[in-house]
């Protein structure tokens, strides 16, 4: 084989990317991964951006999900160095007033924390956690790690494909803390909204994983180390700094990629995990755009919401307004959430397109769980609050600071020494950044909207949901597919085992 | 060969500096196996880069910039790095000196008349001397400097013997008896030339008024400056190391610090890494890092004689090398205003500003060895875009420029943190007056960083010192880091250091790495699969007099 030919070309070497060309790589294929920032890793990206020797998670921080799928085993990632804390305070809503409701990673003590505010919550809690835990290798994991069907064959999932997050809940939940912590665990970081349609299916995974958060000793760049070295093992390679410009189309069929210094690369198979739109309009241009396809892909929604983001590092421990000790080691903190009622007004000024001043966000110390990620005696603070992608009126780059500095404000009636200067250094993210950093379309980072036709089958529409295109060789894999975004790495195995039935080759895959 | 799942290697390397892995590459390559273990989540040390928090695209080099003649030294070929993707630039012109007056002074990259032309501009009898040290040394460097900086240091009294049977090696210590100060002085006359040459030296890491080091300046005037540029940023190179390490089957622990180099039986043994995980070394261990970390932190005080540990305490860190860097982010590159009185200076990699005589210098070294912030300010630095545009968006630019100042403040070295971004902008003041374009129309972004943040990043690199060591006449050449362990053994057996308190130092060069991967293979009996140069035998054939 030629210097510039390969068996499979991955666009993108995000989480998915790496997964799937790593199952390749496995499989005995020579696979090249192209990247187009210096750093690999896409989401699993951390990074000193505040003072050196301070390590922040400026994409994705905790993964609830990566142990439900057989990724991390398959590939044996422990070995490869990426090891996963699981703090057993995992997460708590902290209200004004100093009360809170906690859930931790021992269910016992989560059904009796619940039932100090509801003792029907608390069974409720514990019945749907059991059911998630007794159908996760019959039904969920088979669901998450194949193409997507309509229905699971599981009676909760899929009575529920028609409602919204918000009446799923509110038919298992009575108590207006546990409601809200739990919409905001769909929202945070699964990127579902109260009201999205069909997304109330969810249910039973979000009371399952909730309490399953864990984050990567030294930063979620660890987890992207690892994938990229057994890549490299296997056969394989990353190439960074390598922006792919376009696929190259043949007579319908895929051949290969053009790099931006106009490079061609071929192969067998190529497979983009960026975002659709970028896929199909940019690297693959309209001109070899099937006729059929194009107006399934105007019609394919991205979500309304981006994330706006401040990293900070603190000279000390943030301290915590809340009268239950067991708060203060939180892995996450939910503020801004007392109620249904809460979340619903949040996102209803997100979703018409304004700087929500209905303030609701998810923080965290990650320092305190993993000391490693800040200088000795410092601490790191991560805040993550939905905004809209885009604005009504208005940029973000004209309101971000001073928005940065009014959420920050309103933090610190919650974390009280989370001012002035104890805060060392901070920087903020908002959907602009994410445009500029990852090129997420409207700095969406959830690669789509996660509601109605493109839930399940139909994700991300119907045309291409089996990880096929119409372009031959050329598949999809990424967070625009089921099933979603969130680092668990699942469209990217789909994407492999899609790939090796295609190529008459096995993955060595457990599920 | 084990697998990793047992944690047992025959050998582990601490650190994943370029040091680091380039030892690593070469004993993996030799059919030994070896896990480097690094405290920081990305591999490099001093190759690092980071893109900008507020402006995407722009990728910052947090420490070294200048590479010289990577693609030439003998690891670089010897690895075969380049057929993982790495490429370095050259720039035409290595450094431009610019002066209060808006004149300049530019040091060729390759081309020595057109340097000596610019130095003419400035004084004849300069001109005359740099190309006569040129011609006179080009010898020197070939036989002496080059195979002496790839191989363990000689003992210096035998180096002599061997040496003055030679009219070359008489030429060397012709200069090599006195200090940089002493040579500048004599023999150039140019205010600006001796400005150029004693602060590029300085810079470089070297002490100035050492006796032991004034061959350095005609040395240079014959192997120039040799700047490169790692393409993609510096940073890239650390990935092309890492890609290598991980082919040839090696281990790499990143985000692991290690914590204690274990010692049976007088024998070091292994690491423990942050975490408590042990990982075995069956024949060596190997410490990159500086000789008081390795034999004083995380050697257990009672494995290690009284005599070493004295050796290590008294270890002495330069007081002249730490510096503070301003990054910017820039929407266009800075307008020389020297381009009037010479156009090629926009083509110039290197841009020293403030540093108009020795007496500039001799200025902030008084302020450095004060604790004082630095009130004249001078500059060094450059606009690597404009030699590599893929370090920041299309069209736009990325730019350092380094400043001497102490590490330890006379408010203690915390007072960094709070006086860091005034002087920053200051030195954007300064930057104006001979770039005018630059200001806060085309400044898209800026931040300063400390020498205090330099060893809060590598703490190898203590008080500020990027060199991890002084460079005086007790740490230089076989008394690097002390006698006892300047053969990259050490006296607990097998235990081998190589980092930059090595021989010949820090920078970018790869030697200590090069040179301890020549003494580990040979003691562990394995293969020795390079052409190692071999001192002994190329100083033994010096010709009795000058070549031809
Ligand atoms: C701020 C933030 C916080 C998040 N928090 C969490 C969290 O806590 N938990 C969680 O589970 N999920 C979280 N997520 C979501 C998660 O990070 C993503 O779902 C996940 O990274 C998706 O992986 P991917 O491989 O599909 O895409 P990505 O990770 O986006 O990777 C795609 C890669 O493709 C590259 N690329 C783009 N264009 C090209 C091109 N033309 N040529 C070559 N390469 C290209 C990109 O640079 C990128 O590296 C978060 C995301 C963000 C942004
Ligand atoms: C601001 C600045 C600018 C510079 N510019 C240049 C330049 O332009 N050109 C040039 O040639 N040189 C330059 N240098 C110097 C150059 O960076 C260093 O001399 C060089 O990096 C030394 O290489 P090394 O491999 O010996 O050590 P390092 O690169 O420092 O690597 C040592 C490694 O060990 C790791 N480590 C430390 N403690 C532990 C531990 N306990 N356990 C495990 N790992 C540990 C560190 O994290 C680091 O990665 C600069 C330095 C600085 C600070």
């Amino acid at each position: 084989m030629s210097e510039d030919t390969f068996d499979v070309i991955v666009i993108g070497a995000g989480e998915n990317g790496l997964v799937l060309g790593n199952y390749l790589g496995k499989a005995g294929q020579k696979v090249l991964v192209c990247e187009r920032r210096l750093e690999s890793g896409g989401g699993l990206s951390t990074e000193e951006c505040t003072i050196l020797g301070c390590w922040h998670n400026t994409g994705s921080y905790y993964h609830d999900t990566v142990q439900v799928t057989p990724i991390y085993q398959d590939l044996d990632l422990v070995n490869a160095n990426a090891i996963y804390i699981h703090p057993p305070v995992q997460s708590s809503l902290l209200k004004r007033d100093g009360e809170s409701l906690t859930l931790f990673s021992d269910l016992e003590q989560t059904e009796a924390e619940i039932a100090r505010w509801s003792k029907e919550d608390a069974q409720a809690w514990r019945r749907h956690s059991e059911a998630f835990h007794s159908a996760l290798s019959s039904h969920y994991q088979p669901y998450l790690l194949n193409p997507a069907q309509n229905g699971m064959g599981h009676e909760d999932f899929d009575s529920r494909s028609d409602s919204t997050p918000l009446e799923a809940v509110q038919a298992e939940f009575k108590h207006p803390m546990t409601q809200a912590l739990l919409l905001s665990h769909f929202m945070v970081p699964r990127g579902i909204l109260s009201n999205y349609e069909g997304a109330g299916r969810f249910l039973q995974l979000v009371v399952g994983t909730s309490a399953s958060n864990r984050i990567v000793e030294g930063g979620s760049h660890e987890l992207a180390q690892a994938l990229w070295t057994e890549q490299l093992r296997n056969n394989g390679w990353v190439w960074d700094s390598t922006p792919i410009k376009r696929i190259l189309i043949e007579e319908g069929k895929a051949v290969g990629v053009e790099t931006s210094t106009g490079r061609e690369l071929h192969a067998k198979v190529v497979v983009s995990t960026v975002d659709l739109q970028t896929t199909f309009q940019t690297l693959v241009g309209p001109e070899h755009i099937p006729q059929e396809l194009a107006p399934q892909l105007q019609a394919f929604q991205l979500e309304e919401f981006s994330l706006f983001v401040i990293h900070a590092v603190m000279d000390e421990v943030p301290t915590v307004n809340a009268k239950d000790d067991h708060v203060s080691r939180a892995l996450r903190w939910t503020l801004g959430f007392e109620s249904a009622e809460d979340v619903q007004e949040h996102i209803a000024q997100i979703q018409a397109g304004k700087v929500p001043n209905r303030l609701g966000a998810v923080v965290s110390c990650p320092s305190l769980h993993d000391p490693s990620q800040a200088l000795p005696g410092k601490h790191t603070f991560l805040l993550w609050q939905l905004v809209p992608s885009r604005l009504k009126s208005g940029d973000w780059s004209d309101v971000a600071d001073s928005y940065a500095q009014q959420i920050l404000d309103w933090v610190s009636e919650y974390l009280p020494n989370m001012k002035g200067k104890n805060v060392l250094r901070q920087v903020v993210m908002s959907p602009q950044d994410l445009v500029t950093k990852w090129q997420y379309p409207q700095g969406t980072v959830f690669g789509g909207k996660s509601a109605g036709a493109q839930l399940g089958a139909d994700r991300p529409i119907p045309e291409l949901a089996n990880y096929r295109t119409p372009i031959k060789n050329l598949y999809l894999g990424g967070a625009s597919m089921h099933p979603g975004a969130g680092i668990e790495g699942a469209s990217g195995y789909v994407a492999a085992k899609v790939i090796a039935d295609d190529l008459g080759i096995s993955i060595p895959a457990s599920v | 060969m084990t697998t990793n799942g047992d944690k047992e290697f025959d050998g582990i390397v601490i650190g994943a500096g370029h040091n680091g892995m380039i030892l690593q590459g070469y004993l993996l390559k030799a059919g030994l196996s070896v896990a480097v273990v690094e405290r920081h989540l990305e591999v490099g040390g001093g190759l690092d880069a980071h893109e900008n928090p507020r402006a995407h695209g722009f990728w910052h080099n947090i420490h070294s910039q200048n590479h010289r003649a990577v693609p030439n030294l003998p690891w670089f070929k010897d690895l075969d790095l380049a057929s993982y993707g790495q490429e370095y630039i050259w720039p035409e012109i290595a450094v431009g000196m610019l002066f209060r007056d808006k004149t300049c002074l530019l040091w060729h990259n390759h081309d020595i008349e057109q340097t000596c032309a610019s130095i003419a501009r400035f004084s004849e009898k300069d001109a005359k001397t740099f190309r006569d040290f040129n011609r006179r040394f080009t010898p020197v460097v070939q036989s002496i400097i080059g195979p002496e900086t790839f191989s363990p240091p000689m003992q210096a009294e035998k180096k002599r013997e061997m040496l003055e049977k030679s009219e070359l090696g008489k030429l060397y210590y012709e200069f090599a008896d006195r200090s940089i100060n002493d040579v500048v002085e004599e023999v150039f006359e140019s205010d600006q030339v001796k400005a150029m040459v004693t602060y590029l030296f300085l810079l470089r890491g070297n002490e100035l008024g050492e006796v032991g080091q004034g061959y350095i300046v005609p040395v240079a005037c014959a192997a120039g400056i040799s700047s490169t540029i790692s393409k993609g940023t510096s940073h890239r190179m650390a990935h092309t190391l890492n890609q290598m390490v991980i082919k040839n089957g090696g281990e790499v622990y990143e985000g692991q610090a290690a914590a204690e180099i274990l010692i049976e039986d007088g024998r070091a043994a292994g690491v423990r890494l942050a975490d408590g995980r042990i990982l075995k070394a069956r024949q060596f261990v190997v410490s990159t890092l500086n000789p008081q970390q390795t034999f004083l932190q995380l050697i257990n005080g009672d494995k290690i004689d009284s005599h070493l540990k004295k050796r290590a305490e008294n270890f002495k860190y330069s007081l002249t090398t730490p510096i503070m860097t301003l990054h910017l982010a820039l929407h266009e590159r800075p307008m020389w205003a020297a381009a009037e009185y010479d156009p090629n200076v926009m083509k110039a990699w290197l841009m020293v500003m403030g540093v108009d005589s020795t007496e500039d210098i001799r200025v902030v070294l008084e302020e450095c060895a004060a604790g004082e912030l630095p009130q004249r300010l001078q500059l060094i630095g450059g606009v690597p875009t404009v030699f590599d545009p893929t370090q920041a968006p299309e069209g736009k630019h990325v730019a350092w420029f380094w400043q001497l100042a102490p590490y330890n403040l006379k408010q203690g070295p915390e007072h960094w943190d709070e006086v860091i971004d005034e002087m920053c902008e200051k030195e954007i003041k300064l930057l104006n007056q001979y770039a005018p374009n630059i200001n806060g129309k085309t400044i898209v972004d800026w931040f300063g960083q400390s020498p205090l943040d330099v060893s809060r990043h590598l703490p190898n690199m203590q008080n500020g010192d990027w060199m991890c060591g002084e460079l005086n006449a007790d740490q230089f050449l076989d008394k690097r880091p002390f006698p006892e362990c300047s053969q990259y053994s050490t006296p607990v057996e097998g235990l081998y250091i190589a980092g930059s308190s090595c021989h010949p130092g820090g920078n970018i060069t790869g030697a200590p790495a090069y040179n301890a991967a020549g003494v580990i293979v040979r003691d562990m009996k394995a293969d020795l699969w390079w052409k190692a140069p071999e001192l002994e035998k190329i100083w033994a054939k010096l010709p009795v007099d000058f070549p031809a």
